[in-house]
């Protein structure tokens, strides 16, 4: 109830609060939010339920905003015309990579993803004759709906009614037979085949569907700034994204979204040390493995349930109290 | 009626004949155990029947099909449903979403009906919770349902796996030695269980060194040694076999059986 109660509130308050303000660059941080919980929701599907590291999200991420940009400087084609198309592009690059380097385990599989960040940063460079290189892609039009540019407020409400979207649709996915079935691939996939999951599948479609999503996101990133070029969509961005998820909690739907926040936002209180963003990334994520290995969210449930105890109220660690008794 | 039929299974690794031309068959409704001395390819044999390995030559059937030649996945979803030797419950998970993993084979939601939150598929997951509910009521494990399954001690994770499979619902159990690391009166108790599940129509097909359960409980046992058959019969007969005491016991040794 209190739950229910309260994300009623945070929606209402996500609904509301761009009219009490003139600063656009507010709404546009909210935007970048958006982006980023939408990459970290499909990041954590990918990495945290199925256990599979992907370090390659920049690359679905340049595809979503150069497919969707080149598209429509080049041939004219609408946002709602081209952002579809660029995540069909997305799945179908994600299951012909997906195939072989799924097979992969661990340091191998983040290797491998690895390398395709690498060469996607690369070609996006180099490939001068569709991406124009360093200088990135210009003339980006904000995509109308009837008639209506979606910049600004407008951008942020299609983005914020999307990333809802998006969010319940996962949380389903993760809460149902396939959830289940994606974390016994995460915890033994000998274990998780003999119960008749058919593991490869399942890693290629979920890489399929993080691959879509960030290449949703770069479409709106792409329609957000209006510009794009190779920077924003090389290997940093990929660790910020595992960083959202390590940090605010893997295998948990609010640690995407909390995470997501909370690094989007720290540039902001932290702007004079931009240059050394990946040293305090690294810092942080050094300090959250130790400290805190299931994120903000792990932590803040854990310290509910101190307080809960400290007050004599409902017992919630009673079950794992019964097992340590037996094994004593 | 004979479940499982192995003919002639061979595992070559490199140099190593690991099961050499092995056949034997399984009856519907028996409890058949595998025993033979350490490294006498047992787990191999189990892992060639589940799809894990390859077969080098030799033919595996189940209920007339031939089996050897599809993926693990598959021969899951005939009903051949195994326990590991090596424990391999799903730590990070807690009881309860470990048993429940094990209805996969008997439900049918995919990607699209979970995503999109449709009914049907609600309705399935919270059957299968209420079906792990009653499995782990039966074996004991309902109290410690909401603790993740590596904080139980061993002998609760060899049940755990067990249950795990049960949720299955399938034709055959392929238990790797479920009585190791239990005490006695656990070993008790997971007798009389493997006896009840037999009498709701199911096959049991065990690995086991625990030799006085097996005499005990087992209709049938095979005896292999180095990746070969050496007996095959009723408890009392292969106790008699000379060269099943001689493989357990040296030669010479006969006089002491």
């Amino acid at each position: 109830m209190l739950k229910k109660l309260s994300i009623a509130a945070l929606v209402v308050f996500l609904g509301i609060w761009p009219m009490f303000t003139t600063n656009p660059y507010y709404v546009h941080t909210a935007v970048m939010i958006g982006i980023m919980v939408i990459l970290a929701v499909g990041l954590n599907l990918l990495f945290g339920y199925t256990g599979q590291i992907s370090l390659a999200h920049a690359t679905f991420y340049a595809i979503g905003a150069y497919a969707t940009s080149l598209l429509e400087v080049h041939a004219g084609l609408s946002f709602w015309v081209t952002t579809p198309i660029a995540i069909i592009f997305a799945v179908i690059v994600a299951i012909f990579i997906g195939i072989p380097t799924l097979k992969l385990k661990d340091h191998y599989l983040a290797l491998a993803t690895l390398a395709l960040c690498l060469v996607t940063t690369l070609f996006l460079l180099n490939a001068k004759w569709l991406t124009n290189g360093a200088e990135g892609v210009m003339g980006i039009q904000a995509p109308t709906i009837f008639g209506y540019p979606l910049q600004g407020v407008a951008l942020y409400y299609f983005v914020a009614l999307f990333t809802l979207i998006i969010f319940i649709m996962i949380r389903n996915l993760v809460n149902s037979r396939v959830g289940i079935a994606l974390e016994t691939i995460r915890e033994n996939e000998e274990a998780a085949e003999s119960l008749g999951v058919n593991v490869l599948y399942y890693k290629v479609m979920v890489f399929a569907i993080s691959g879509a999503l960030a290449a949703f996101a770069g479409s709106i990133y792409a329609h957000l700034t209006l510009f794009v070029s190779p920077e924003s969509f090389a290997l940093p961005l990929s660790i910020e994204v595992l960083v959202i998820i390590v940090v605010g909690g893997l295998a948990s739907m609010a640690g995407s979204v909390v995470g997501a926040v909370v690094i989007t936002l720290l540039p902001e209180f932290l702007y004079e040390f931009e240059e050394y963003r990946l040293l305090v990334y690294g810092v942080i994520l050094l300090l959250v493995v130790i400290f805190a290995p299931k994120g903000i969210v792990g932590l803040f449930s854990s310290f509910v349930g101190f307080v809960r105890g400290k007050l004599g109220g409902e017992k919630v660690s009673e079950p794992e109290e019964a097992a340590e008794r037996e094994q004593v | 009626m004979e479940l499982l039929v192995l003919k002639g299974v061979s595992k070559q690794f490199g140099g190593l004949r690991a099961v050499d031309g092995v056949s034997f068959d399984i009856k519907q409704g028996d409890i058949h155990a595998i025993i033979g001395p350490n490294g006498a390819g047992k787990t191999t044999l189990f892992n060639l029947i589940t799809g894990v390995l390859p077969v080098t030559e030799g033919e595996i059937t189940f209920e007339g099909n031939a089996i050897h030649h599809l993926r693990v996945h598959e021969i899951a979803r005939l009903g051949i449903l195994r326990t590991f030797q090596n424990l391999k419950t799903f730590n990070e998970m807690t009881v309860l979403q470990n048993v429940m993993a094990g209805r996969y084979t008997k439900t049918k939601t995919e990607l699209g009906t979970a995503a999109l939150g449709l009914p049907w598929g609600k309705r399935e997951f919270a059957e299968t919770r209420k079906k792990a509910e009653e499995v782990l009521e039966k074996v004991g494990l309902y109290h410690l349902r909401e603790s993740l399954a590596k904080n139980l001690p061993y002998g609760r994770q060899r049940i755990l796996e067990i249950a795990r499979i049960l949720m299955a619902e399938g034709k055959i159990l392929l238990l790797d030695e479920p009585a190791a690391g239990l005490n006695h009166n656990e070993t008790e108790e997971l007798s009389v269980f493997l006896r009840k599940l037999i009498d709701g129509g199911l096959t049991i097909l065990l690995v086991e060194h625990d030799m006085q359960m097996v005499m005990r409980l087992c209709d049938r046992i095979t005896v292999i040694n180095y990746g070969v058959k050496i007996a095959d019969g009723t408890p009392e007969e292969v106790q008699r076999n000379k060269e099943v005491i001689e493989a357990y016991l040296g030669k010479g040794g006969t006089h002491d059986a």
